[in-house]
């Protein structure tokens, strides 16, 4: 059964629209600033969403918000916004800060006097993105977020296409949404993989990371939900592979073994030759370790005339969004026939066999993979095909 | 949907470690819980529970959630009888949490409260991330499938084993290993006093059925081993999951199983379960109160359905009475009054 997409919403600091995002990459745009959402003594530039004004819920629960409204786009670019009414819907949402109860404030008080506000709790309890969702939208069926660290979003998106395929649901809504959070900032910083500087993914002066956020959330859909309805799809998710290392808590296995078998699994599902794969959007987290293990692993995989990006300079690492966003920019290059370079790649690493594009490239509007690695050993791969737009019967 | 066949479970609670022991904790009933320094009563699973040193070598590191969870699956395994080896290649894992590590989350704000942002502990934040537990469990047993964290505050477990299920049902791999975990640490337990009722004689009395339920807090985890293999049941399977709000129960269930946790609001709407020829069980006093309490529930109703004995308030071995139990139902709600109902058969 092939799965498809009908709708994109995508919400980072490269672009709060498809449209913005793309002339963003074209114009090869870094929107980086000093964190501006809370006060922090950490130096690493930050990609955040700024002016984002869309308040479904309180303002503080971010990452819900970003969620419902890349969810909001998604619905409306798949012509069903105010139509879920009576069919069954999964939401199948990532994220990472989402999913913590960690206010600082709150805490600070209750570690003090032994009792703080509720309001904080309250607001924790209300914001799990897919319980949350499916209230929002006033819609039943499967619910799942996903909190696979940093390859949340791109499970996410595997998960609803099962759910799809069993039977579970007719139309799945997945992706990944998280907020700027003062925890991971300090988290990362204490594993000493922020960077100080533009993160250079692949880079051979690479220095870490920096941290963005924003939400990517896709509407799927089977074949017989699609003809039903008579929508042209964007693109079909044909192929989701998952594997963990088994290694380590946060370091990947050094020869990319889960990232290889993740990678595999999704081309054997989607029944597509590793040289039908017109381009790859890499995690490329800009950190020694992950660039090296996927460097390694996607040219043994691709060869050395792959061509292969990371997006995280437009957008820094979104950590659960992450997933949603490069799924949906991976359908936005199929549809324009290019991808943007590889923002912050200069200098080829001499231990890694492979280099990204350093302009931008055009593609073949075939077949893209997309990336994910996270803590825990997670690593997650999908295969998306461009659809054009005589739908699925075609 | 297919049926999920039960070749191993494994549950640690304050009860103890193993299915045996949880049985055992069924058949005794109610037991005082235990009482926290600030005087709250919870149900807390020992530190002698959590310290085998065999199972948790790779695991010396791990916090209480991760242990549990580890030992938990591993003994859901070992129950199966399968040996590790065996398995590891052909097994996914999804962990699913109400709450995940919180204890260890609130420790990672100490640091940044007593040492500054900049000098927090890395090993502390890679322990604070929601799928740390998952990692150790794959890492330890050496399950080298996919692994998944998930979250819910109310209905984690049913959402799994809905995953669970799509899995095996494409062929990902041959099992999965589901379960799930919740800690209970001391700032929980005071947010527990805030948010809910608390039986300050420690009594939850879930037969009550009552529009403002009382609970004692609990932590845990709970695994169960599946597959589509009819020869692989230990245990009864997994035969459906309903979430639909239009739902009313299968009427074929000889026993429903209620999940009267005193933690989701009016427990009212269970009295549509019980009376005349229906029969209700519920065992939340025996782990406590836990959000993700309906896997505990799923594994007594396992229980109910192989050893063929009614637990609880009327322990009666059924194998010497007229009527087979065949069919279990284990239903859920949530803060809205949401049922989710989990079927188990023979």
């Amino acid at each position: 059964m092939k799965i498809y997409v009908t709708g994109v919403g995508l919400i980072s600091a490269a672009g709060k629209t498809c449209a913005e995002t793309l002339e963003s990459f074209k114009a090869g745009e870094r929107r980086t600033s000093a964190v501006s959402l809370f006060s922090t003594q950490i130096k690493s530039p930050a990609y955040e969403v700024k002016n984002f004004s869309r308040h479904y819920f309180p303002e503080k629960l971010r990452t819900l918000n970003l969620c419902l409204a890349a969810i909001e786009d998604a619905l409306t670019d798949a012509g069903l916004k105010n139509k879920l009414q009576g069919k069954r819907i999964g939401i199948a949402m990532g994220t990472t800060v989402g999913s913590i109860l960690n206010d600082l404030d709150f805490y600070r008080v209750y570690r003090e006097k032994g009792k703080s506000s509720m309001e904080s709790v309250d607001r924790y309890l209300q914001g799990n993105l897919a319980s949350a969702a499916h209230a929002f939208l006033k819609t039943e069926g499967p619910s799942m977020t996903v909190v696979n660290a940093c390859a949340s979003g791109t499970d996410a998106i595997g998960i609803a296409m099962s759910w799809i395929k069993s039977g579970l649901c007719d139309i799945a809504i997945a992706g990944g949404s998280d907020e700027m959070n003062r925890v991971p900032l300090c988290g990362f910083g204490s594993l000493g993989i922020l960077s100080e500087s533009l993160c250079a993914p692949f880079d051979k002066n690479r220095t870490g990371l920096n941290l963005g956020e924003g939400a990517g959330a896709l509407v799927l859909e089977g074949e017989t939900s699609l003809q039903k309805r008579a929508h042209a799809p964007r693109a079909a998710v044909r192929g989701y592979g998952t594997c963990n290392d088994a290694h380590h808590l946060t370091s990947p296995d050094p020869q990319g073994i889960g990232l290889e078998k993740a990678i595999t699994s999704a081309l054997h599902e989607a029944r597509v030759q590793p040289s039908e794969i017109s381009f790859i959007n890499a995690h490329g987290t800009g950190t020694q370790d992950n660039d090296l293990v996927e460097g390694f692993v996607l040219n043994k995989l691709f060869g050395p005339n792959i061509k292969f990006l990371s997006t995280k300079g437009y957008t820094g690492h979104a950590l659960g969004a992450a997933g949603g966003l490069e799924a949906g920019f991976c359908i936005l290059a199929l549809e324009s026939g290019w991808i943007p370079q590889s923002a912050g790649f200069k200098n080829k690493d001499p231990q890694i066999p492979i280099a990204p594009v350093t302009k931008v490239t055009p593609v073949k509007k075939s077949f893209a993979v997309s990336t994910s690695l996270g803590f825990g050993g997670c690593n997650a791969a999908l295969v998306i095909e461009f659809a054009d737009k005589a739908g699925p019967s075609s | 949907m297919k049926p999920l066949f039960i070749s191993g479970i494994g549950v640690i609670s304050a009860r103890g470690r193993g299915i045996e022991k949880f049985e055992a904790a069924l058949k005794q009933g109610w037991i005082a819980p235990s009482l926290s320094q600030a005087g709250r009563p919870a149900y807390r699973i020992s530190n002698d529970d959590l310290s085998d040193s065999d199972v948790l070598k790779t695991a010396k590191r791990a916090d209480r959630f991760s242990k549990a969870t580890l030992l938990a699956a591993y003994d859901a395994v070992k129950d199966s009888g399968a040996a590790l080896k065996d398995i590891q290649e052909s097994t996914g894992a999804i962990v699913a949490t109400a709450l995940g590590s919180h204890s260890t989350i609130f420790k990672f704000l100490d640091g940044i409260l007593d040492y500054g942002e900049k000098s927090v502990s890395p090993t502390t934040f890679a322990h604070s991330i929601h799928n740390a537990a998952t990692s150790y469990l794959t890492s330890a047993l050496g399950c080298k499938g996919p692994a998944i964290t998930v979250t819910d505050f109310y209905f984690p477990f049913q959402h799994a084993l809905m995953l669970a299920y799509a899995w095996l049902n494409e062929e990902r791999f041959r099992h999965v290993l589901v379960g799930v975990s919740d800690e209970c640490s001391s700032a929980m337990d005071y947010i527990f006093e805030e948010k809910f009722q608390i039986a300050s004689d420690g009594k939850m009395n879930p037969h009550a059925f009552s529009e403002n339920p009382k609970t004692v807090p609990g932590e845990g985890s709970a695994f169960f081993l599946l597959s589509l293999n009819p020869a692989e049941k230990k245990y009864g399977a997994f035969s459906a999951v309903e979430t639909s709000q239009a739902f009313k129960g299968w009427s074929e269930a000889d026993i429903s199983v209620v999940g009267t946790n005193g933690m989701g609001g009016s427990e009212k709407m269970y009295e549509q379960f019980s009376g005349k020829g229906k029969s209700v069980a519920a065992f939340s006093d025996i782990y406590g109160g836990m959000m993700a309490s309906s896997a505990f529930d799923c594994a007594a109703a396992a229980l109910i359905l192989k050893k063929q004995r009614s637990y609880g308030v009327s322990d009666i071995d059924i194998k010497k009475s007229e009527k087979a139990v065949n069919t279990v139902q284990c239903i859920s709600h949530n803060n809205l009054g949401e049922l989710v109902f989990v079927k188990l058969i023979k």
